[in-house]
This record gives structure tokens, sequence and C-alpha cells, in this order.
């Protein structure tokens, strides 16, 4: 019976104890004995942590143990704090503390002169003049060039182009008239707003790749130790809008697709980063989509994009800014460990990419199929027409035609329907260079699409939902009234 | 093998151990659960090594009630297919974060089988707390000191021969991510999960 | 021997944990879980953009808010 494998039960007086000194240990050797229910660990475990008042063990032991085992324990527990001159748990992580650094002294030993190789590279790149370029390069390539040009343009074109548009959708809208004669169904299926020809297209088609080159980077970037790197270049300014370096993650995300970026908020610690960060996501970064075609719109306006620029980013700020001073708390504390640069595993890279990218179509195809339902809906019932008439007549009042209404309402389902929207209308000669301004702005902050409100929904509940969209949407209107008086009292297009 | 996949499959959406009805094992009865559990504060490379162990059937779901996420596979150690749970990293028992939380009630509702600790061989100093922590608790760890390369890099040698005799638990160093001590860790893991055969013992028998 | 705070350090020097002033539960125990518990030794290795320091053999970053409140002794 002398085994000291951890299946010998009788041997579990082999593995190592903390001492935690006379008063302490009489009282744990007291609790255990008064325990009658099952915990899930041991009898001197549940006694620190009883000690410690942990609020749930605390619970626990009320509901299952008697009133007067419970009485007795409390006893114990006072006597412990009046007899400690700190804390329970500052003593007791003290005692384990030192027991550690006692052990390690014993097992780790350090040659001098031992360095890692890269460890100039590590100190380059969080130089706060040197590690510039890297960053540059590492947004530049990799989340712009990679993510957006060859992630969000080369593959959705072909994807879109060469196999939906081409191949699949004809086929659907076949199969799917052929087979069922009733209009609602062939629309419910299939055609413009189908869910296989919108929404799993919009899933496949363009989020795939967008999400995969992204993941992709990201699990570089992050298996070669960059990340925290990346986070302390940029904490100073996240902080400006109550954020933290570690908010550059969901961020920079964002311009990929925003409802993923949502999902990633969860990264962030507490509840007000993640209202924070979940707010500015769905008001002021452009996901790709919309991104590619409102570049495209205002291309040919001189000025329209920087003034489209400037407005949205001058929004974030402000809006980020004055958000973090009126909700309550602190902004959140900046640490993390900053672990030494590694050549990234491409087995791990791999398997990271991969895992994610399950994730990601587990959570995000559903909220496509029920964006392509919702259209359906609104269409079938006549709903949009209603819409329509109302946000007809507010955006007259920033002096863009009514056939405007058309595009905000499908931004909504599309973020890149409603520029592509403005794109034709701009076409046909409809928009003047500053309704084309304005409207991309309004368009821009309006309004997420709607897989990203199902994800704001589900990630920070109906009520936070409620209030960030009711703020957005008289927000965006009221910017662009704003910007529609401001460009043209300067008389910007005219000439 | 395809049955040993559906049979796991099954277990975990209608028994799953950890999600479901909890330990009833009496404290101290090793084998009430059948997962292999593996804590560790972040950073230690605790999902690689996951990644290392598991096939390619890994889901990640919340934890209920939380939007804590919980990995999950099955490994094949030995002749015996195994579930392992990737835990959210803690830094100690009284949680102090969701995670921590989450964490800390796996463990106490699995039963696990083997409770991996991940630690950087780095680190190992202000590591252990948690290690202490953890067999205090009376779960049967397994102490996997992880980063060895790193280590080296740095000129820091851990001596694992020590690290076991004195904390007195199944200790294996490894690099995850170059694959450095994964099949040690692997044989350990089948060696403990056979736990009859007392000649299997890695700790020998006296 | 004085006690001064962890921004109050030139960059390159090392200085001894004394304690840790804040009251935020949580941030003082993940510092401690990070290395930067009293008694152990620090190094500042640079403040722009962020504080960077090495305790043992793990670098740790701050930001100005945590770093003032660790409070050092150097000789």
């Amino acid at each position: 019976m002398g085994c000291k494998c951890p299946h010998c039960v009788a041997s579990r007086e082999a593995r190592m104890t903390v001492d935690y000194g006379p008063t302490v240990e009489e009282a744990l050797r007291e609790i255990a004995g008064k325990l009658e229910g099952q915990y899930g660990m041991s009898g001197k475990a549940v006694g620190l942590l009883l000690l410690q008042r942990d609020p749930e063990i605390m619970e626990e032991l009320a509901r299952r143990e008697s009133a007067e085992t419970v009485r007795e324990i409390h006893l114990v527990i006072d006597r412990v704090e009046n007899a400690l001159d700190s804390p329970v748990p500052y003593y007791v992580a003290l005692r384990r503390r030192e027991a550690a650094a006692e052990l390690a002294k014993r097992v780790a030993s350090a040659d001098a002169g031992g360095r890692s190789p890269a460890a100039w590279l590590g100190r380059i790149l969080v130089h706060p003049i040197l590690g510039l370029p890297a960053l540059f390069a590492v947004i530049y390539f990799g989340l712009y060039q990679f993510v957006g040009v060859f992630g969000a343009g080369t593959l959705v074109d072909y994807l879109e182009s060469n196999i939906f548009e081409t191949i699949i959708n004809p086929w659907v809208n076949q199969v799917v008239d052929a087979l069922f004669p009733w209009y609602w169904v062939r629309e419910l299926l299939a055609h413009e707003y189908g869910i296989i020809t919108l929404g799993v297209r919009y899933a496949v088609a363009i989020i795939f790749p967008i999400v995969g080159t992204f993941f992709l980077v990201f699990s570089v970037i992050e298996d070669s130790g960059y990340l925290p790197r990346l986070a302390l270049m940029v904490d100073r300014l996240f902080r400006a809008v109550g954020l933290n370096g570690r908010a550059v993650i969901p961020m920079t995300l964002g311009f990929g697709c925003d409802t993923m970026a949502t999902m990633v908020t969860r990264t962030l610690e507490t509840r007000r980063e993640r209202i924070l960060a979940t707010l500015l996501l769905a008001l002021a970064v452009p996901c790709s989509a919309q991104l590619g075609v409102i570049m495209g719109i205002l291309s040919g306006t001189p000025g329209g994009l920087m003034v489209w620029a400037g407005t949205v980013t001058l929004v974030f700020l402000l809006v980020g800014y004055l958000t973090a001073r009126l909700l309550p708390g602190r902004g959140p504390s900046f640490y993390m460990e900053v672990p030494p640069l590694r050549m990234p595993s491409l087995l791990n890279v791999w398997r990271k990419t991969y895992t994610r990218m399950q994730w990601y179509f587990r959570e995000v195809l559903p909220l496509f199929i029920l964006g392509s339902v919702f259209i359906w809906v609104g269409r079938i019932t006549g709903i949009f027409t209603l819409l329509l008439t109302g946000l007809g007549q507010v955006v007259s009042a920033l002096g863009l035609p009514e056939e405007t209404a058309i595009a905000f309402l499908f931004g909504f389902f599309r973020r890149d329907y409603g520029a592509a929207g403005l794109f034709d209308l701009y076409q046909n000669g409809t928009l003047n260079p500053l309704q084309l301004v304005v409207s991309s702005v309004t368009l821009t902050l309006f309004i997420p699409c709607v897989a990203q409100f199902t994800m704001m929904a589900k990630e920070r509940g109906w009520r936070t939902t409620l209030l960030i969209t009711g703020f957005i949407f008289p927000f965006a209107f009221a910017v662009g009234w704003v910007l529609f008086k401001i460009l043209g009292a300067l008389g910007f297009g005219t000439t | 093998m395809m049955r040993a996949n559906i049979g796991s499959l099954l277990k975990r959406w209608f028994l799953d151990p950890l999600t479901g009805h909890g330990c009833h094992q009496p404290y101290g009865t090793d084998g009430g659960g059948s997962v292999i559990a593996l804590v560790g504060s972040p950073n230690v490379g605790k999902s690689v090594i996951f990644n290392r162990l598991t096939g390619a059937y890994v889901t990640v779901s919340n934890y209920p009630g939380t939007t804590v996420e919980v990995a999950r596979g099955t490994a094949r150690i030995g002749n015996a297919t195994v579930d392992l749970v990737d835990t959210p990293g803690m830094y100690s028992l009284s949680p102090l974060t969701e995670e921590e939380r989450v964490t800390r009630s796996l463990l106490r509702e699995a039963c696990p089988r083997l409770v991996l600790h991940v630690v950087d061989a780095k680190n190992v100093k202000r590591m252990l707390p948690l290690t202490l922590q953890l067999i205090e608790a009376g779960w049967p760890v397994v102490l996997v000191v992880n980063m060895m390369d790193e280590a080296r890099r740095v000129g820091l040698t851990v001596n694992l021969d020590r690290l076991r005799e004195r904390l007195g638990v199944p200790v294996v160093g490894t690099s995850a991510s170059t694959g450095e001590g994964i099949d040690e860790l692997r044989a350990l893991l089948a060696e403990l999960l056979d736990g009859k055969k007392a000649a299997a013992c890695p700790m020998g028998v006296a | 021997m004085s006690e001064k705070s962890l921004v109050e350090l030139r960059v390159g020097l090392s200085g001894r944990i004394v304690r840790l002033e804040t009251h935020d539960e949580t941030l003082l125990r993940k510092l401690t879980a990070l290395g930067l518990a009293p008694g152990e030794e620090l190094t500042l290795l640079q403040k722009i953009p962020s504080y960077i320091i090495k305790v043992g053999y793990t670098e740790v970053a701050l930001d100005r808010e945590t770093a003032v409140s660790i409070i050092l002794s150097c000789d």
C-alpha cells in the first residue's frame, strides 16, 4: 500500500500539504469534522474557503448542514479572524506562497548567461518609436491587405459571383420553383432574400472568407506572442474611449465583421468595457462589406471620403469619451503578461483557426438565416412598405430624396445592401455629392445589420441592446442633419 | 471506432457529467467521473496541450448560464477513449472572475478522473500555489510543467524528479508547441487511467 | 533605503515590492498571480508606451494607473 500514485487513496498522506500554522490548522480540523454534506472537494479545502468567507461555499454550507453545525462553524470562523492580525484570505495566500517559494527554490535553478535569441526583437517591438513600423506592418499587411483586400475583396468576389450567383443561386431558384407552387415558400427559401440564396450565401460567401482570413492572421499574431505587445502599444489610444489595450482585438475585428466583433467583446474584462465596445462597434465601426461599397461611392466625390472618415472618427472618439464618463465605474486597469516571442507553429495556427471557424459558424450562421426570415416576414406582411413611408419623411429632413429610405431599410438587413442602394442612386444621378456624403455618414452610423443586432441581444441582453439602438437611431440622423447644415453652409459640392 | 465516438457523443449530450447531475460519489473514491480536466492560469499553453491530446472532435460551448466558454474533446489514451475538458483560465481556487467560478464549479461537479495542472516552467514559483490548492482539495493532480524549451532558453532548469518527490504527485515536463514530452504525457496518462495494474503505477510500489 | 512607487523608478533600475496600494481586490489578486507580490524584486524595462517590468522570468505590461499602486523599496 505504499504506492504514491493518485489512485491509491491510502497514499494521499504522501502528497505535499501546506502548513497554515496552529490556529488555522486546528480550525480546519474542527470544521472538517463537522461537515456532513458533499462539496466535491476535501474537507480541508472547504474549510479554507469557509475561513475566507467564500460566498458560494457559505451559501452551500447553509443549505447542506444543520442550523446547529452552521452556527458552530461560524463561531470557528470568527475565532480565527480574531486570532490572526491580517485578513484570513491574505494570510492563507501568504502561507501558501511561502510553501511554493520554498519548493521552487529547491527545484528550479538558473544558470547565468542564458538569453532568449528573440529577446532583442521582443524589445524592439515594444519600443515607443522602433515598435511603430512593426505595428503598422501588422495592421497594414496582416489586417488590411490580407483580411481586407484578399479576404473581403478577392475571395468574397470569387465566391459571390463565380460560385453563388452563377452556379448555386440559379440552381436553387430553379429547384425551389419546381418544387413549390406557392409564392411565399419560394420567397422564403430562394430568390433575392431567401434563406439559402441570401442567408446561407451571406454566411458562406461573405463572412466565411473574411472571418477565415482574420482568424488565420489572429492565430499567427497570438501564437507568435505579438498580441500582448500589440495591446500594450495601443493601450493609451483606447484609454481615451474608456477601453484599454485588450480592446484592440474586437475593435480591429469590427472592420472585418461587426457581428463577430460583438461576439468577441466577451473577452473584455468588465461589463462596462463590453457595453462600451458593443456601442462603438454598432455605431462607428463600418464592417468590410460596408467599407468597400462606401469607398466606391465616395471615391468619385472630391473631399467626400475625407469628410466621411473624419466625421465617423470624430463620432467614435466623442461618443466613446462621453459614454465612458457617463457610465458608472472606472476605466479598466491594464496588465498583461508579455511572453517571449516564438516562431508560430503551423499546426497550432491551423488548429486554432479551425476551432474558431467551427465555433463561429455554429454561432453566426443561424443569425443570418434569421435575418432572411425577417426580410421575408417584412415583405410578405407589408410592414416594409409602412416603414418606408416613415423613413421617407425622416430622410427628407436631411435633404435627401425619399428613395434613399429603401437603402436605409435594407442596410439593416445587410450593411452593404444599404450602401449598394446608395450606389445605384448615385449612378442614376439621383444624389448630388452633398447628399451622397450625408447619406454615407448617416448609413455608416445609423445601424448595425440584423445579425449584429441579434448578436448584441445575445451577448448584452435585450435591455442594453434596445437602449443602444434607441440611442443610435436618432443620433445617426441627427449627425446627418448637422452635417447637411454645415456642409450646405460651406457650399460643399456646389463648386 | 465509430461506435465509440457515437457513444461518447450521446453520453456528452444526455449524461454530461459536467453540466448535469454532478458528483454523487463521496469524496475520496476515485473513478467517480470519467473526465480529464486541464486547469491552469492563462498563457501557459493549456489549450495547446488540449489540442495535442484531443482528436478532431472538439466542441466549444458556454457553461450553462454564463458566457464562459469551455472546450471539450475526446482523446485516445492507451486503449481507452476519454473525455477531456479545457477549463477557463484560473489563478486560484477562490474565484474573482466568472471564468474562475466556472472552473471551480466544473472541477467540483465532475469528480474528474485526473486533473492536469499545466504550469509555465519559467514561473513555477508563482504557479505552484495553485498546484498546492488542487492537491489540498483532494483532486487526482498531475503536474504538467510546460514550456520547458523556453525555460532552457532563458537558462533555467527545473528538476522534475525532485518536484515529483516533494509534491507526491506525477510530474511530467513538456513543450507543447514543439510536441516535446507529449508522448511521455500520454504514456503517463495511460498508466494512470489503467490504475488497477499496480505494476503500471508511475510512482512505483513500495 | 527609501520607498517610492513604480512610476518614480528610473528605467533600468530595480526595486523590491513593499506593498500594493489598491482597494481593487481583483486587481490585487491578478497582480499577485503575475508575480507582483510583496517581497519580489522587479526591474523596470520601459515606461512608454506602457510600463514593462521584469519579475523573475516574467515580463509584465502595466498602465500608469496600475504602476502607481506598486510601492517599492530601493537602495
